[in-house]
């Protein structure tokens, strides 16, 4: 794992020193990843000054240059056929000229009936396009959240398994002691800063309310985060920094509007910090 | 539905990405509806970098431009559209600005530091984009000031982390681990930022 996150280091600061060219092009899939999450952060520095609008002669000069340097740019169109001269007319039948005005009618009428369906195949076609964008959007978030999750977990596993790493366990309080399938557990990494906190069993807190985590430190209680849970699902939360001190973590339900300080129904605590490794 | 009333096409704007895979096949009208969108990103940032509007937009140019010829080659598993503009005009600019005076400029560059920069957004109208260059910055302020520092040196100013190390008279190692940190603690707090460019 040391040499993990020795390798997200050298990363990291290629992308700082060099931008996107820096990186090595024989990465792994892992490491791609995280350059990827990496080079967007740096996207995000740069786009904290002002946004300063171009002046018009600069686009213009833009697309001057563009038009003059292209040199595969569209085809021009190609030349139309000379017109045909036109026949002298011949003297017809009365009869024939009738009954190709009645065969032109048909046709038109034909025509009209193509164009009213081929109208109702492009409104269905337009509704299928735009549907399928739809899910193309929602597959690409998902996507991005999986590979956010991905991440996360990679990065929680080295925290957990790197020299020096902590763990705390927590057990039910009050009226959740008899729910013994209530616990959490709170990891801390071995630079005792980077931490995250699971908990699983806790009933979700009525409306209006929030699990509240503390750290309970030698100059008093540090807030640690709240949360929320949901029926038989798990919750984690974490942070890269920790107060100083800490000997005792306590999770209550406290208002949603905040708290200062622990002073709700305290329902999950631990203050045996053990080595994992 | 009658066929007499269509269903309105779709008219959502194009993603980035798929503008520059219309650049790829020689759409102009792609490249000017990039060019819209971003351009004063851009110029905001090559600005910062090299102080000078005139120069700012020269790089404005030549990013584009860059753009307009690579975006065949554009790889979008590698950064976002906007993420790869930004990070080829920082290249871009931080060229230029070494091409100059390099101590003086660098000089000028670290005393920089700190002061507020003040510039029109004229036309500039992408709400989303504001917002989102007013979180970073609120993210960045809140981050140490030497982290917060080392940062901007390498990224504004385009000096190495040994540059740094000696313009700071620290040791190269502490500058290496405030850029770690600024930079992990940014990619903690700005997830919902990252998420919207992936």
């Amino acid at each position: 794992m040391t040499s993990e996150n020795e390798r997200e280091d050298a990363l990291i600061l290629s992308l700082v020193e060099g931008g996107l060219e820096a990186l090595p092009a024989d990465i792994s899939e892992q490491e791609q990843v995280l350059a990827r999450l990496y080079a967007e952060v740096l996207g995000l520095v740069a786009q904290t000054p002002e946004p300063v609008a171009p002046r018009p002669e600069a686009r213009e000069r833009l697309l001057a240059a563009i038009a003059a340097g292209e040199a595969t740019g569209p085809r021009p169109a190609a030349p139309a056929p000379p017109l045909r001269t036109p026949h002298r007319p011949r003297r017809w039948p009365l009869a024939l000229a009738a009954g190709l005005a009645a065969l032109s009618l048909g046709a038109a009428g034909y025509l009209a009936a193509q164009l009213s369906a081929a109208k109702g195949d492009q409104v269905r076609l337009a509704g299928e396009l735009t549907r399928t964008r739809e899910t193309v959007r929602e597959l690409e978030n998902r996507v991005g959240d999986l590979q956010q999750r991905h991440v996360e977990v990679a990065s929680r596993l080295s925290l957990i398994t790197e020299p020096g790493a902590a763990v705390c366990a927590l057990r039910p309080q009050g009226a959740l002691a008899a729910q013994p399938l209530a616990r959490g557990a709170l990891y801390v990494a071995g630079d005792h800063q980077h931490w995250f906190l699971r908990v699983s069993g806790l009933p979700p807190v009525p409306e209006g309310k929030v699990y509240h985590m503390w750290f309970v430190t030698d100059v008093g209680p540090v807030s640690g985060g709240t949360f929320r849970t949901e029926h038989g699902a798990s919750a984690e939360i974490g942070s890269p920094t920790m107060p100083h001190g800490m000997t005792a973590v306590v999770i209550t339900i406290e208002p949603a509007t905040g708290a200062q300080s622990p002073s709700g129904e305290e329902v999950l605590f631990g203050n045996q910090i053990q080595l994992i490794s | 539905m009658s066929p007499e009333t269509p269903a309105p096409l779709d008219r959502s704007p194009l993603k980035d990405a798929e503008l520059v895979r219309a650049m790829a096949t020689g759409s102009q009208g792609a490249l000017t509806e990039l060019y819209d969108r971003h351009a004063p990103l851009v110029v905001g940032v090559a600005q910062r970098i090299l102080g000078s509007r005139e120069d700012a937009e020269e790089v404005a140019q030549e990013v584009f431009v860059h753009a307009w010829r690579q975006a065949a080659s554009y790889q979008a598993d590698r950064a976002s559209v906007l993420t790869w503009l930004l990070l080829v005009t920082r290249s871009r600019a931080i060229d230029r600005l070494r091409s100059r005076r390099v101590d003086d400029r660098t000089r000028a560059a670290i005393e920089s530091f700190g002061e507020e920069v003040h510039t029109s957004s004229g036309a500039f109208s992408n709400v989303l984009s504001e917002e989102r260059g007013r979180r970073v910055r609120e993210e960045l302020d809140r981050l140490p000031a030497e982290q917060r520092e080392v940062l901007e040196m390498a990224f504004f100013a385009g000096l190495t982390q040994s540059q740094i190390a000696a313009a700071a008279a620290i040791p190269l190692g502490t500058v290496k681990t405030r850029t770690l940190l600024a930079m992990k603690k940014l990619r903690a707090v700005l997830r919902e930022q990252i998420r919207e460019l992936l």
